[in-house]
């Protein structure tokens, strides 16, 4: 099995070489990308016009979509058409295109994304602004625990946007935890951030130390994990999105956290799965659980995506 | 507050060059008043799906003006540029010549006309400068070698 996907990969590599440098004398911005674009269409790449510009873009030096533009008229280097072609093969074989440039923008910060680590979602961006709405207009110190930090996207993009806030990020994942603290070096955010190892349910806190309870937790039901597309099952750690099968294998533990370590006015903002808004009510009464959820919030897609816990 | 955010960035934008613009007529949005669509995503979306595409297309109901921002790999960056972008788009389209990014034009189109100026009558002064250096040069050079055309050489004659 092993052996015939080898050598699937080596004939689709041979394929490639012959059909996409046949034409190497037209080595401008714009010829590259129309072929890229039609080698991805005839291989059934998902966005293959926008995967191509990402790409373009990449090799040209710009970290925008459309920084290709600026270079539409030059000609690529020999160098820089091998680099395009090894980020082409990349995507034929479904690598995302985040892990392809190594690199992804998540609100005001650029975040280092390489597999498995989970890559942000544009969803998750308006979870942080939920957190910072929750916390603006107050000057006082806050401190924020996040579970499953992942590449570091929310504790970082609180920590630049926000004011006077202090995270603890709670990671199960050894290579997601070196990856939250290698962005937040980079960022000059790792004075305020102490990430530990290890999971929810081993997590000792008994002091009621936190403002708020920050998290993206796996929440994909079993059944939906099934039918993921390759960019996801292929290459990203499929704990990050794994919830159980109703979901809620990770948000529970973490209500049951947030009764010893969040103080007594704190909030939990959670990222879910659609259906958690109507099926986690009745699971926390069955626990007898002090937390309800205060309100639910669509995301742009219009689907409820985000709640907001208290004590009753 | 979005939108709050965006008109006060593209209005002081053009102060940081410190040149005198009326803001008075700068219109404001309301977020009630604006369609933003985003590019669909199938199924359950969130973190069962892994799509590039942030880009975000607003348009302002009340006057059908509308914008596309794909500049970010950030939605939240592309929302926030839409807007500026859409408040420029509506200033000049509501106060035309009189809009921020008119008048800043016009500033430099004013500025760039009279550097012109000001390199053309330079280098009419030195052309005029050299010129006058000329003529002075060839009334010397006439006295040094002045010939009496009336005089007859002697040897002529004998």
């Amino acid at each position: 099995m092993a052996l015939c996907r080898q050598r699937a990969q080596i004939a689709v590599r041979h394929v490639f070489h012959r059909n996409f440098c046949s034409k190497v004398e037209d080595g401008s911005v714009l010829g590259l990308l129309q072929r890229t674009k039609n080698k991805f269409e005839t291989l059934c790449i998902p966005e293959p016009e926008l995967s191509a510009k990402h790409i373009l873009s990449h090799v040209v030096g710009s970290s925008q979509p459309n920084g290709y533009l600026k270079y539409s008229e030059k000609s690529l280097s020999e160098d820089q058409i091998k680099h395009l072609e090894q980020m082409v093969t990349c995507r034929i074989a479904r690598v995302p295109v985040q892990y392809i440039l190594g690199a992804w923008d998540f609100r005001e910060i650029s975040l280092q994304v390489h597999p498995p680590v989970f890559i942000p979602r544009p969803e998750t961006e308006q979870l942080v602004q939920l957190v910072l709405d929750h916390l603006s207009g107050s000057s006082e110190h806050h401190r924020i625990l996040e579970v499953g930090p992942g590449s570091g996207n929310i504790c970082l993009s609180l920590l630049k946007e926000g004011e006077n806030i202090q995270v603890e990020a709670l990671e199960r994942s050894k290579l997601a935890a070196d990856l939250t603290r290698k962005n937040a070096d980079a960022l000059g955010l790792q004075s305020r951030l102490n990430v530990i190892e290890g999971k929810v349910e081993d997590y000792q806190e008994d002091k009621a130390r936190f403002d708020v309870i920050v998290s993206n937790p796996p929440y994909v039901l079993r059944k939906d994990l099934m039918s993921l597309q390759p960019e996801i099952s292929l290459y990203e750690d499929l704990r990050a999105l794994d919830g159980g099968a109703d979901g809620l294998e990770v948000v529970l533990p973490i209500i049951k956290l947030a009764e010893k370590c969040l103080k007594e006015q704190g909030r939990i903002f959670l990222e879910v799965d659609p259906c958690h808004p109507h099926i986690l009510p009745p699971r926390l009464k069955e626990i007898g659980s002090a937390f309800h959820i205060e309100r639910t919030i669509k995301d742009f897609q219009d689907k409820d995506r985000f709640i907001e816990l208290c004590r009753k | 507050m979005i939108s709050v955010l965006a008109r006060r960035a593209v209005q002081c934008g053009q102060f940081a060059r410190g040149i005198r613009i009326d803001r008075s007529l700068f219109p404001s949005i309301n977020e009630e008043d604006l369609e933003e669509k985003y590019v669909k995503g199938g199924g359950p979306g969130g973190q069962a799906v892994n799509k590039t595409s942030n880009a975000v297309f607003l348009k302002h109901q009340p006057s059908g003006i509308w914008v596309k921002c794909h500049d970010s790999r950030s939605l939240e960056s592309n929302r926030k540029q839409a807007r500026k972008l859409l408040l420029t788009k509506l200033d000049n389209h509501i106060n035309g010549e009189n809009s921020i990014e008119n008048q800043v034009k016009k500033f430099e189109s004013l500025k760039k006309a009279k550097s012109k100026e000001k390199t053309r009558a330079k280098y009419e002064k030195k052309r005029e400068e050299k010129e006058s250096n000329t003529d002075d040069t060839d009334k010397v050079m006439t006295d040094s070698v002045k010939i009496d055309t009336n005089v007859v050489p002697k040897e002529a004659n004998d």
